[in-house]
This record gives C-alpha cells, structure tokens and sequence, in this order.
C-alpha cells in the first residue's frame, strides 16, 4: 500500500487497467478518475483527448462525464467554494461589484481577520462569504443563535438608534439572543445586521468558548 | 494517499517520464503501469537502482518491490464518527477543518514533513437508521421547519470532498448490534459516539406511572408525530385515547374534529410545550408540514384541554421564550386556541429567590419570559374591561381548544379511570411553594391537593442515555448521569474512544449546543493526536491492522460485507430524499415531504 506521496506513469494501456489500478494502490475507482481528470485536464489535454480518440470509450471518461452530472443540491447562483477548509456555504446577499468597506472580526482564537463587507449584506454573508468562523444553521431566517455577534456599545448604540423604531430590536431576534451562549448587552444577531457605510473599520467579536462551560455547576440550558 | 501527479505517456517517453520523476528527488513512489512487466526495454540501468521507482502491471497487484523503507510514510487520519444527528456533524466538520489546517501548515516549504503525522482525513458517519441528522429530523417539531435547514449544511459535508479529505455516511448499521463498539475502535484511528440519548427516559417515580395505559413518555409521542419507524405503535394508543369517549364512530368523524379528550403534559421544556401546540393545532394547523398523514388523521382537529403542569415555578420552567410566545399567540394565527396562565400561580413563583434569578444579563431571558406570562395572565382577567372590550382576552369563552400552563403543581400519583381500571383517568398533584437559595430551590409540597382529568398523559421530563451494547464491561457508562464518562470529550476508561452531543453532556441544550460542545471534543482529538505523534508506537494508521485485514472504511466494508449488513450510502439517502418529496405522495403543494414510516419501505426507496 502506499502512503506517500505517489506518481504514476501511465503506459498506452492504462485506460483498460483503471479499476485494477484502483485497487492496487486502495483507492475506490472514481476518487482515482477524478483525480486524475484533474491532473490530466491541467496538464496536458492535448494528450489526453488524443489518446482517448485512438481506442474506444474507456471507463475512465464516462467516469468522468458521471461526476460532471451530479446534481448540485444548493441552487444558489452566487454559491462560492472557499477554499478547501471551508465546506460549501451559502450565501446570497449583493453581487461582487457591490462597494466595500473593512471590518475586523475578532476569532475566538482570539487572532483578528480583516476583510471587505459589501455594503447591504448581512454580517452573516459577510462571514460566509470571506470565511469567517460563523455558523449559520437556520440559514439567516432568525430560527436560531448561531450567528451570535458581540458589539462595540458604540455600533450597538448607533444600529439601535438608525435601525429599530421603538428603541429596541426586533421581538424574534430579541427571542432568539435569549437562547445564545455567552450573551451581552451588545448582543446581535449576524443574519439581523447589514452592513453600512459608517461601520467602516468596525469590530465585531465572535463569541469565545471557554474550557469551564462544561465543568461549571452551570443551570441547564433548555431543549 | 496524495496523488502528485500522473504522466501519461507512450513508449520512449516513459522511459524519460521514470527519469523525470526520480531525479526530482520527490519522495515519493513511481509506478508504472500499463506495460508489460517483461518488456525490459522500460527498464534503465542507468536509472539508480536504489530510486524509488517500481514497475506495476495491471495483473500484479502487491508484488511490488520497496526500495525505500517505510518512515517517512503519511497516512490519513481514519475516524469513525457513531451518530449523525448535529453532535456528529458538527465533530465531522470540526474535526476536519482542525486536521487540513495542520495538514497545509505542514505543507509550506520550512516545516519537515511528517510533522503533524497525517496527511489528510477520511471520516466515516455511521446512522443507525437508513436517514441521518437525528432529532432535527425525529424531534423538531413539524411546524418549525426553519429549524431544518441546518440539514443543508451537515448534508454540504458529504458533498464537498478534496484530495485531503473525505466524508461517507454509512446509514442502517447499528453500532454494537452490526459492528462492536470494540471492532469500530481496532478499525479506525479514531472513534467519537455521537450517538444522543435515545431510548430510555428519566422516571417521575410515581404510582400509576408504568402500569396504566394512556400514559407515555412525550419522547414517544414526539418521536411518533414525526414518524420515526419504530413508533408507529404509539399511533393506536392516542387514538384510543382522543377518541374514545366520543359519542359517535370514530371513523365517522370528519377531519376537523375537536378531540374532548383531556390531556395533561406533565413537565415545562420546549418538548412538553411542543406536545402541547401540535395537539391544539390538529390536523388544519399542520397539514401544510411534514407531519405524516397517519399522524393528522388521527389528530383530527386537536385536543380540546392541555394543560402543562411543572411542579416549580415559571421563572424555573425549562422552556424559552420562543416557544412559549408561539402559544400565546395561536389565537391571533388562527388556530382558535385560547392561551391561559393564573395570575395567582404566577406571584406564588415570585419569591424572593426568583426575582434574584431575575438579576443581571443572564436573567434576561427569564424577565422577557415573566413579562410575556404576566401579559397574558393580565389579559385572561375578565375584570380586565379594556382587554375585553379589545377583543384580545385570551380566555374567550368561544374558544373551542384551550392550552394551560399550570405552575406550582407536582404530579403525586396517576389514577385510573373509574370505569376502567386499566386506561388512566386523572392525575393527583400536590401544590408546592419554592424555598431555598436562588438558582437552587425547591418546590416543597404543602397538603393542598387537585385532581386533573386526564385521558392521555405525557411525561416529559427529559431523555436519558443509555450504554451501547457491549458497554457495560468496561465501565465506560455513568448510569446516574446518563452519559458515558469522560474528560472534556475523551473517554475516561478507553483509548482512541471520543463523545460528543447529549450522550456527552446529557440531554440538554438546543441544536446551536453542539457547536462549543463539539470544538471540545475535537480539541481533545488534536492533543491526543499530538499525543500519540510523540510515541515511537504507530497507531493502527496503516491500511492494514494488525491480522493483515484491512482498516478505516476500507476494512468497515470489508466487514459489513461478509456479514450482510444492507448500508445505506449518501447516494441511497437522497433517493430516499427525492422519494419523500415526490408529488404523488404529498396531500398538500406546500407539503415538504411525505416521510416514509418504516425503514423496509426505506431501504426499497434507497436500493431502487
């Protein structure tokens, strides 16, 4: 078996041989086509269609043509893939050409991230978008906690004041802020605030864990 | 393994391709393949013959001949991940992110290789119903479906793999019936239950509690409602009890018909006031949901009487604010459901140690809670004229269906029904008062008793867990508490064993829990990896154990295989998916999906 890094050298035949190369270096089949699709389409294609054109159709490109078919369960055109960390994300919100300004998150590492809000998003997309650490389980329909933020007084005093009309926030979010871990005075919701103009160079806390969360004589939460 | 790169190339160009990749100094092993073992002309004495190249051939598979030796081997982390409700997506996704970034940090020119000792991840979810995602599918309640969406995000992972990573879902395998527990943990590098609480419950420890029928745990009546396969029993046992004492034929009965059954929900979570809605509700207030049609059809138009009963008081009471607004407001929706809370219960909770629990930003949720209850407390008063005169009185008596919150209330015994010794009738409670510290009081009985009518009966209390099978020789299970032991999400009395989820920290918090709980749990992975990278002695991280018989997932199939096990993969699952959703099967165009109620009838869906 091998587990290092490996290179293949692939004689004329080797696209009658896919499955039992396969099998002899422990891959399943269509990770090995894939890969190789890969590799062969960004090297050198000129190759590769001129080989398949002398024999018939080999195993290997219908594999491939499979894979291209596979149905993309998010249907969101603006759907990015991150780079590998992240996994698929939606995300929705105002296009690329859209104007930006910084904003600084701050990780529960406690390391900072500095990135390019497009005005008009919500912080939520923000995060998605540029590969924050925010979850967002309900997708951004204020159904859960997960995109909790924390505030400076003064961006929470301001968003207050510009966005809410009886001086506080909105009853679901007010609702859904009561069930966040580590909750604030300066609590918001992510999917709740878009981002403007004056928020420019703003931070924004992400929620750290702390290791006495599960060790405190802590009153237990509801489910 | 990483595949670095693949040359294609004829005749004389493989003999230059061997010598390409050599003379890189790539350690790395060069395989030829495609030509003939015995066509020496491929063959160069010039080439070194300590280099790292091989000749393969298609017909001979391991008789490879290994020139260097193994140390400066990578192989990928194999885990196994036993449960895939959000505890176990989330440790999935955790856990992965955590290993690629210790894998590329590695990869940058600077570090040596090998010095985090994997060079990629293959994670292996294993369910042991054919469909995944646990309680967001079997405990959420029917009318909330936004709470659902997180399934897109646990279903992304098994869609988006790379060279360093790789996600499988190995539904319909029960881990300690299928495959040991033992098995799993010699298979795989690492393994983390994430398996939830399933099958036992905490016990009231009251009369009548276990012996009448009409009295079930709430965990089963949720289960049931959301069509879980192995609760459709529960569906004759409402029945009996909605329906009943009713004049006429049950099957006579139209669909909107109001059940004059009384129920009493014995417990304050968001469980016990889920019940509660879905029973008022009734078939009108859920047909456009996933609620099964066997379920509305035997809900009809709900239950005329709930009430919830805990035996503290409502600054105690375990549901939030959410939940507990969406009654107040079910009138107001249309669902012709009157909301009432007793003002004198709710100034009997209102002790002194209450109103310190009230304090601070952690008593914000509990002061929006009281304000909400004395509004509709307020409200209900029919000496209130305003109120009436607004027409917002929750007590309008023209409200055929009503829901009560009862506080201050404990459950003393369960009685049978007069006419009936066997089928329960009323349940005997004892009023309490509060006494002790805040954060810490207890609801004392006092001699003032009431007697509730009741023809069915939900305990909710709380889940509980249980030991897998197996479990029980090694100690690993706390019973008391329900959990198996352990530190931070390491097993205390076991290896490579890893918890995460309710069956960790016991059955409570919400969907968003699991995301702390689980980056918990994968911290402790990363320092016992680290751990380990330290020793001299190699975990089982090659593709072959000890025996010579494959590991990872690999060796799963292997042995799910010879011993017949019918897994069902991701591909399966969304068959089962589409099939749910397909049109023919739906009552309704905002129906999401009509869910299968037995797993024979997925297992058709997914092998078709």
């Amino acid at each position: 078996q091998y587990s290092c890094p490996l290179v293949l050298i692939l004689g004329d035949c080797y696209h009658h041989s896919v499955s039992n190369i396969s099998s002899a270096v422990n891959i399943r089949v269509h990770s090995f086509t894939m890969m190789l699709n890969r590799l062969i389409s960004s090297s050198s294609r000129k190759a590769a269609t001129s080989l398949a054109s002398k024999s018939r159709p080999s195993p290997l490109h219908t594999m491939a043509a499979h894979q291209k078919q596979r149905p993309q369960r998010n249907e969101n055109p603006q759907h990015q893939h991150q780079h590998q960390l992240q996994q698929t994300r939606h995300h929705g919100g105002p296009g690329p050409s859209t104007p930006t300004i910084p904003l600084s998150f701050l990780n529960p590492d406690s390391t900072t991230t500095t990135i390019s809000a497009r005005l008009g998003e919500t912080l939520l997309q923000t995060a998605h978008r540029t590969g924050i650490e925010m979850e967002g389980a309900c997708e951004g329909v204020c159904a859960c906690s997960t995109c909790h933020v924390i505030l400076t007084q003064e961006m929470y005093d301001r968003l207050l004041e510009e966005q809410c009309e009886e001086g506080c926030l909105g009853e679901n979010e007010e609702d859904m802020l009561d069930m966040a871990f580590g909750l604030t005075h300066t609590s918001r919701l992510g999917c709740q605030v878009k981002v403007e103009e004056w928020m420019e160079g703003a931070r924004i806390e992400l929620p750290k864990a702390t290791r006495n969360f599960y060790v405190d004589g802590h009153k237990p939460k509801p489910h | 393994m990483a595949l670095r790169g693949a040359l294609v190339a004829q005749g004389s160009q493989i003999q230059k391709s061997i010598r390409l990749a050599v003379s890189k100094d790539v350690i790395a092993r060069t395989i030829v393949f495609g030509t003939s073992i015995f066509d020496t002309k491929y063959r160069d004495d010039s080439i070194p013959a300590k280099s790292n190249y091989i000749f393969g051939d298609a017909t001979i598979n391991r008789e490879f001949s290994s020139t260097e030796d193994d140390k400066d081997t990578v192989p990928r982390l194999s885990v196994a991940v036993v449960g895939a409700g959000p505890s176990g997506f989330y440790a999935t996704k955790y856990l992965t992110s955590s290993v690629l970034k210790r894998v590329k940090r590695v990869e940058s020119p600077g570090d040596t290789p090998s010095n985090f000792g994997w060079s990629g991840i293959d994670v292996d979810i294993i369910e042991r119903l054919p469909t995944p995602f646990g309680l967001v599918r079997y405990g959420v309640a029917p009318d909330h479906p936004e709470v659902k969406n997180v399934e897109n995000d646990f279903a992304a992972l098994l869609e988006n793999q790379n060279d360093l990573s790789s996600i499988s879902y190995y539904g319909n395998v029960s881990v300690g019936k299928d495959i040991s527990l033992r098995k799993l943990q010699s298979l795989y590098d690492v393994v983390i239950l994430a398996y939830g609480c399933q099958a036992a419950c905490k016990r009231l420890g009251i009369p009548g509690e276990d012996s009448l029928e009409g009295v079930l745990r709430a965990r089963e009546f949720v289960a049931w409602y959301n069509g879980h396969p192995e609760y459709g029993h529960i569906g004759s046992i409402v029945q009996k009890c909605l329906w009943d004492s009713s004049a006429c034929d049950e099957k006579t009965l139209d669909s909107s018909a109001i059940s004059t059954a009384r129920v009493v929900v014995i417990g304050q979570g968001n469980v016990a006031l889920d019940c509660a809605r879905i029973l008022a509700k009734g078939k009108p207030g859920l047909i456009n949901t996933d609620t099964p049609s066997p379920v509305l059809d035997i809900l009809k138009g709900g239950v005329s009487h709930v009430s919830v009963v805990g035996r503290r008081g409502h600054i105690q009471g375990a549901f939030t604010i959410k939940e507990l607004r969406e009654l107040t407001k079910l009138k107001e929706e249309g669902h012709d459901v009157a909301f009432i809370v007793r003002g004198e219960e709710l100034e009997m909770g209102m002790t002194d140690s209450s109103k310190e629990e009230l304090k601070g930003a952690a008593g914000r949720p509990k002061t929006r809670i009281d304000k909400l209850l004395q509004d509709s407390a307020r409200m209900g008063d029919s000496s209130d004229e305003e109120s009436i005169h607004a027409g917002i009185s929750s007590m309008n008596p023209e409200s055929p269906k009503q829901v009560e919150l009862r506080f201050l209330m404990s459950p003393v015994s369960i009685a049978p029904k007069d006419s009936n010794n066997d089928r329960v009738g009323k349940v005997i409670c004892e009023r309490t008062k509060l006494e002790g510290e805040a954060f810490n009081q207890k609801a004392i009985g006092t001699s003032e008793s009431e007697t509730l009518a009741a023809d069915l009966v939900l305990v909710s209390i709380g889940y509980k867990g249980m030991p897998l099978e197996g479990m029980e020789e090694s100690q690993m299970f706390d019973d008391s508490k329900g959990i198996v032991a352990n530190e931070h999400g390491k097993v205390n009395r076991a290896d490579n064993l890893f918890v995460t989820g309710w069956i960790k920290r016991g059955p409570t918090g919400i969907i968003g829990t699991n995301i702390m709980d689980s980056k918990d749990t994968v911290n402790s992975v990363m320092s016992f990896l680290d751990l380990k990278r330290n020793d001299t002695q190699p975990l089982s991280s090659s593709s072959e154990n000890e025996s010579g018989s494959l590991a990872g997932r690999n060796g799963l199939e292997e042995f799910l295989n010879s011993n017949n096990v019918d897994f069902v993969n991701w591909e399966q699952y969304l068959r089962i998916e589409s099939s749910e959703k397909r049109q023919s099967r739906l009552r309704s165009d905002n129906q999401p999906r009509e869910k299968f109620l037995s797993v024979e009838d997925m297992l058709i869906a997914a092998k078709r």
